[in-house]
């Protein structure tokens, strides 16, 4: 899914390159090749930044998937807000409810393995994730443009995150942490598309139990009888945000 | 060197205490010994005797002090005191307090002395690099034999004090002296090259920048070379070449911001106004925000207006006004209510420099804008006197810091003199701030006045376009540009982008303006 959109972007953008091109017509001894770059009493890479962070608060709505996660269903959507302290320091808080159900791709494959009618497991059975919680420090690593249509310019800014938070199960909430990196295109001073890649360690819920308490034809275990683990989960996220 | 130096002050004082006729006596230090202790004298006191040992041992500081006391004593030849302290003080690295001693000798007219402390006193004013002593110096030496040990920074100072009167036929034979090995040379071969621009000799002008070019063994040289080429150029009026070498200073140059000023004149002299644009609107970007550089803002609108782009025209003149004209009124209002306070000038220069040298921070706090401060304190007569008087801070610092001196008669003269010397160069520096300020105000004025021909012409191409229109013979008004968009493209080489509202340290110098000429 998210390559069809990438895809989208950059066969939209290289049309446009086409019309853009005609535009103008450049003397080749005007072209500088120069590499170097000029020197001033501060070194400051841009000046008159389009889009500024300092003291502005966003918002922001995501969708993304824990990829890692085999059982239960990988995607959630939330709402994030935040506050840039600085040009590159910010912190953001992101709320995230879990879609219901479990995925599609390995789910059935495991519960076949039980065996059928009866016997077949039931993963159902163990607690789900229902919502997320994460506080983020973000360190803004690179504020850049791009100009992939030769007529428009995206602004973009790269991030570095780290997160602490928690997911809440039915019957518990489990604390963790992560580290991530973002990525952000301006459209405007404003909007943006983001971006996010994360990896978190944190506390779980192990859905298999003695395996014939996951079987259909057995009682239905209580929740407090499945265990916890820990693991690492890696997140894609892909958002927009507005900031204010 | 210092033990050389001890040897010939020995021999000095020996000669003009004792009686010896011949400097060949300072050749070792036993010889020395030996004649210090068998020479008959003609005059001798205890104090005479103690300055040779002083000296002997090297202890210089003791044999100021020794002879400042004898300054007081009138029995004695007070030319050659002052002459002797002089050379003690030197030997100390106290510069200005020994320029003091030989500008006394000088002063007291003919004596044997005379010679010798010109010759001192140019070395002198050579190091410290002030104007008024090195053309004092370079005066009365005039007419003598050079100091033989400077002829070279002789040679180029009495270029520069020529140059500086207006002789500058004088100022080439002085700079055609300086020997190819000296240092001075490559100052020397630049400041001959100034000479025959002046004289409006740019062949010849140009065959030095040339040779320079070949030799300049720095960036910074190389740099400076390749704008003196494109200058002479630019005087014989080929402005082609003079593109082309304005295009050669590469962009980590210190010159690349006064090559792009110059090259957009000659962009526009060459007609190629696209070009000027483009060039133009890179001195006008936020990089440039602390440049005083209203100039550029009225060829700007004169190309608009070449082009037949009024509106662009207008709305560069606004910017004119609204950016420089607020410049001004500060600068006049201070101007006005501060005539002749020296010390206000001097404030507003010390200001200036410090946050010109990064010691300040990036909020300027002095009453006259920091961007028109900036080109008053960058000129070469101020920076050169800003020179002098960190020298003589420095001086006074070590003299006020020299134990031994105090509680000597002698502190306290050198501490008054190196004040005194920093008050009236203080002085000096508010004065050309002044004055530098006196012509920036008046020509404001002028740039003012050719602004409204300018905006005359605005309204007047407005005017025609509109009777054409309504005329029927073009009905594109669009054409007008209502909208005041300017086109600007970014190239590195490779790839191309429009300028979107900020600014990036690697694409300025890259901008090319796409908007074409609507004349019909």
């Amino acid at each position: 899914m998210l390559f069809n959109v990438m895809l989208f972007f950059l066969i939209t953008f290289s049309s446009l390159e086409v019309s853009a091109t005609e535009l103008f017509e450049v003397p080749e001894e005007e072209l500088t090749k120069e590499v170097v770059l000029p020197r001033f009493d501060r070194l400051e890479m841009v000046r008159r930044p389009k889009v500024t962070f300092k003291n502005r608060f966003e918002i922001g709505v995501f969708g993304g998937a824990v990829f890692t996660e085999p059982i239960f269903n990988p995607y959630r959507y939330g709402l994030e807000g935040g506050y840039h302290f600085t040009e590159n320091h910010s912190v953001s808080l992101s709320i995230a409810q879990w879609m219901s159900g479990l995925n599609n791709q390995y789910a059935s494959s495991i519960e076949a393995q039980g065996g059928q009618g009866g016997d077949r497991y039931d993963l159902t059975r163990a607690p789900s994730p229902r919502m997320s919680y994460w506080l983020f420090y973000n360190l803004k690593a690179y504020y850049g443009k791009i100009s992939l249509s030769k007529k428009d310019v995206l602004n973009m800014s790269l991030y570095t995150q780290l997160g602490v938070g928690a997911t809440s199960f039915e019957h518990k909430t489990y604390p963790g942490v992560a580290i991530g990196i973002g990525q952000r295109f301006y459209f405007s001073p404003s909007a943006a598309i983001k971006l996010e890649a994360r990896l978190q360690y944190q506390g779980s819920v192990n859905p298999f139990i003695g395996n014939q308490k996951l079987k259909k034809n057995q009682p239905k275990p209580s929740y407090s009888e499945f265990s916890d683990h820990q693991r690492f989960g890696t997140i894609i996220e892909l958002g927009f945000v507005w900031l204010l | 060197m210092r033990k050389m130096f001890s040897i010939l002050l020995l021999a000095i004082l020996m000669i003009h205490f004792g009686g010896i006729d011949s400097l060949a006596i300072a050749q070792t230090a036993k010889r020395r010994k030996q004649i210090a202790a068998n020479q008959p004298v003609t005059f001798k006191s205890d104090r005479i005797d103690r300055v040779q040992k002083l000296v002997t041992d090297n202890k210089f500081l003791e044999a100021s002090i020794e002879l400042y006391q004898l300054k007081k004593d009138k029995r004695l030849d007070q030319a050659q005191v002052s002459y002797l302290l002089g050379l003690t003080l030197m030997e100390q690295g106290y510069q200005q307090v020994a320029a003091m001693q030989f500008i006394d000798v000088i002063r007291r007219g003919k004596n044997k002395y005379v010679r010798s402390a010109l010759n001192r006193l140019f070395i002198i004013a050579d190091l410290l690099g002030e104007d008024s002593i090195i053309h004092y110096a370079v005066k009365k030496i005039a007419g003598d034999d050079p100091p033989a040990m400077a002829l070279d920074p002789f040679y180029f100072r009495q270029g520069e004090y020529f140059s500086d009167n207006g002789n500058v036929k004088g100022a080439i034979e002085s700079f055609r002296k300086i020997s190819s090995k000296s240092p001075y040379y490559f100052l020397g071969q630049y400041k001959l090259y100034l000479s025959y621009l002046e004289l409006n000799q740019p062949q010849q002008a140009l065959a030095i920048a040339e040779r320079m070019l070949r030799m300049a063994n720095n960036q910074s040289d190389r740099h400076l070379m390749l704008l003196a080429i494109a200058r002479a150029y630019y005087q014989g009026k080929d402005w082609e070449k003079a593109i082309r070498y304005y295009k050669m200073v590469p962009r980590d140059s210190l010159y690349w911001p006064q090559a792009l000023f110059e090259l957009s004149w000659a962009q526009l002299r060459a007609a190629r106004f696209r070009s000027v644009v483009g060039t133009l609107q890179t001195l006008h970007s936020p990089f440039f925000e602390n440049e005083y550089n209203p100039e550029t803002f009225i060829v700007r609108s004169i190309v608009y207006v070449y082009i037949c782009r009024f509106d662009e025209a207008e709305k560069t003149l606004m910017v004119f006004d609204k950016v420089f004209g607020g410049y001004v009124k500060k600068a006049r209002s201070f101007y006005l209510s501060h005539k002749g306070q020296l010390r206000a000038y001097w404030d507003e220069v010390r200001k200036a420099s410090l946050r010109l040298e990064g010691k300040n921070s990036q909020s300027h706090d002095g009453q006259i804008p920091y961007p028109i401060m900036k080109s008053i304190v960058t000129s070469g007569e101020i920076q050169k006197l800003l020179k002098y008087i960190i020298r003589v801070n420095q001086e006074l610092a070590r003299w006020e810091s020299d134990g031994k001196l105090k509680g000597h008669s002698i502190f306290s003269y050198g501490r008054k003199v190196l004040s005194r010397r920093l008050q009236v160069a203080q002085n000096q520096v508010a004065k050309l701030a002044q004055y530098a300020l006196e012509r920036k105000i008046e020509d404001w004025t002028d740039l003012q006045e050719q602004a409204q021909f300018v905006m005359y012409e605005v309204v007047n191409g407005k005017k025609e376009a509109l009777k054409a229109i309504i005329s029927g013979v073009s009905d594109k008004q669009s054409d007008l540009d209502h909208d005041k968009q300017r086109e600007f493209y970014v190239n590195n080489g490779y790839e191309y982008w429009p300028v979107d509202t900020e600014y990036w340290l690697d694409e300025i110098g890259n901008y090319h303006y796409m908007g074409k000429q609507q004349c019909r």
